[in-house]
């Protein structure tokens, strides 16, 4: 359904990103799922909303001290409980595939073209 | 087929709960909260792009700009900032009187917090008297620095004024007067019949989700968890401050909270007056370059100034975190998912002392 009091928050998230300490945490993000600023940016406008996007720095660091093994290689806890890009039920199903033999490499790609 | 979002139910931007602009939409089943979204954008001031390339002597001013409640934090953060980054000395009179405004600045931001809560549950009576004892401690804070708000006290190397022994003594009259009226509020809040049903196990925020998001200040100590950057400091510790938690994470435990804060912050105040020795409030010293994160603590949590100055004292690049950057967020999307009743969605935000101002800098 469309509102027609809807607002496009897209420039405005966007500038959200461009601030100092989320752009460092977008940075760290890119990084580790091997995306570039750009495009992390844009998964990131597309799936959160402006609050999350604004509070992007202390979700992460609490992800990254929270993740170990398996879990931290495919960016589960950042991607799942820090920012809602994925449910828990996918982001369990990501680590039984690894579980169950696949590379984490062909299992992190699997991520990205859901995250796409 | 059933539904599974019936109504996408907006709040705000303007609402007669919201003391500033902000908009929360929910998605609801039946009464049921399913998820909230929140769009920022009402009042951005774009406080840290103005500060870039400017000198500290302007940033200064600007940054209590950011907040009007929590003006003297901002003001105490940004300057400790810069003595951090210039190895500037404190003297100990001028540390003393920084913590008592400090205090009383809690003090304010602790009732004014409780009184939006009150209001928000609809009850008016209480809400009143919260107010009219926030003045008292305005009051206290006017006749320190001379102004109610932005007052600037704070300066690299000490404080702008001395505090005169009859000031002194009206603060410490304001500190009776605070606690013996709170005995009766308080009461009042804990023995609602009517409060408890708006209040208790509502919103909960368990430990581990407080974690997972980054909130800070009495809403992530009413969860039981362990946070504040006057741990920190030794002078704090020498006047008596301990570390207050609650466990049940609900709407009442973070009311109860400010509560018990309120008569800590009066102890601190007793306490650092009783301290003060006569001696300089201010020191010399000159800004120089260099990139800091200071953390200090503001009403609300932790409050992270992160600025790199260049040898002339102008501001290269600076962030902000404010706490209501992460206690909004949480209230948001963690306090309110699954929230049994749309009607809960205010009382559980204002619960969590929201400053748009400070969100949106």
């Amino acid at each position: 359904m469309d509102l027609v009091y809807e607002r496009d928050l897209r420039s405005m998230k966007l500038l959200i990103l461009k601030g100092t300490r989320q752009d460092e945490a977008v940075l760290s993000l890119a990084n580790r799922l091997g995306l570039s600023r750009q495009q992390m940016r844009k998964i990131l406008i597309a799936g959160c909303d402006m609050m999350t996007l604004e509070n992007i720095g202390p979700r992460l660091e609490a992800a990254d001290a929270a993740a170990a093994g398996t879990a931290d290689a495919l960016s589960i806890p950042h991607l799942t409980t820090a920012l809602g890009l994925l449910t828990d039920a996918e982001g369990a199903a990501f680590l039984a595939r690894v579980e169950s033999g696949e590379s984490v490499e062909s299992v992190k790609k699997a991520i990205l073209e859901v995250l796409a | 087929m059933k539904k599974v979002v019936d109504v996408s139910l907006p709040v705000g931007p303007v609402h007669p709960c919201f003391k500033e602009p902000l908009r929360i939409k929910c998605e609801t089943a039946g009464e049921r909260v399913l998820r909230t979204e929140v769009e920022l954008g009402y009042v951005k001031k774009g406080i840290e792009k103005i500060m870039v390339g400017r000198p500290w002597q302007e940033t200064m001013f600007l940054a209590e700009r950011v907040c009007g409640i929590c003006s003297v934090v901002h003001n105490t953060a940004i300057v400790g900032a810069l003595e951090e980054i210039s190895g500037i000395e404190v003297p100990r009179r001028a540390q003393l009187l920084r913590i008592i405004l400090n205090e009383l600045d809690r003090m304010q931001s602790h009732l004014l917090a409780n009184y939006s809560y009150c209001y928000t549950i609809e009850h008016e009576t209480l809400a009143m008297y919260l107010l009219n004892l926030r003045e008292t401690a305005m009051d206290a804070i006017e006749k320190m620095t001379g102004t109610r708000i932005m007052s600037a006290y704070v300066v690299p190397g000490g404080v702008r004024e001395d505090v005169s022994d009859a000031v002194l003594s009206d603060i410490i009259s304001a500190m009776d007067k605070i606690e013996r009226e709170l005995n009766r509020y308080v009461k009042m809040f804990e023995t609602g019949r009517l409060i408890a049903l708006r209040s208790k196990g509502i919103g909960i925020l368990s430990v581990e989700d407080a974690k997972a998001s980054g909130v800070v200040g009495p809403t992530a100590r009413a969860s039981g968890m362990e946070c504040d950057a006057r741990a920190n400091d030794p002078l704090y510790v020498e006047l008596g401050w301990h570390m207050i938690t609650r466990t049940e994470g609900d709407n009442f435990a973070r009311i109860m909270l400010r509560f018990d804060e309120l008569y800590q912050s009066a102890s601190l105040v007793r306490n650092a007056v009783a301290k003060l020795e006569a001696g300089p409030i201010r020191l010399g010293g000159k800004v120089t370059a260099g990139h800091v994160k200071h953390t200090i603590e503001a009403p609300r949590g932790d409050l992270t100034y992160d600025i790199a100055v260049d040898e002339n004292g102008e501001v290269i690049s600076v962030a902000i975190q404010t706490p209501s950057v992460m206690n909004v967020e949480t209230a948001a999307h963690v306090m309110m998912k699954d929230l049994a009743s749309a009607a809960d969605v205010t009382s559980v935000f204002i619960s969590a002392d929201p400053c748009i101002a400070c969100a949106e800098r």
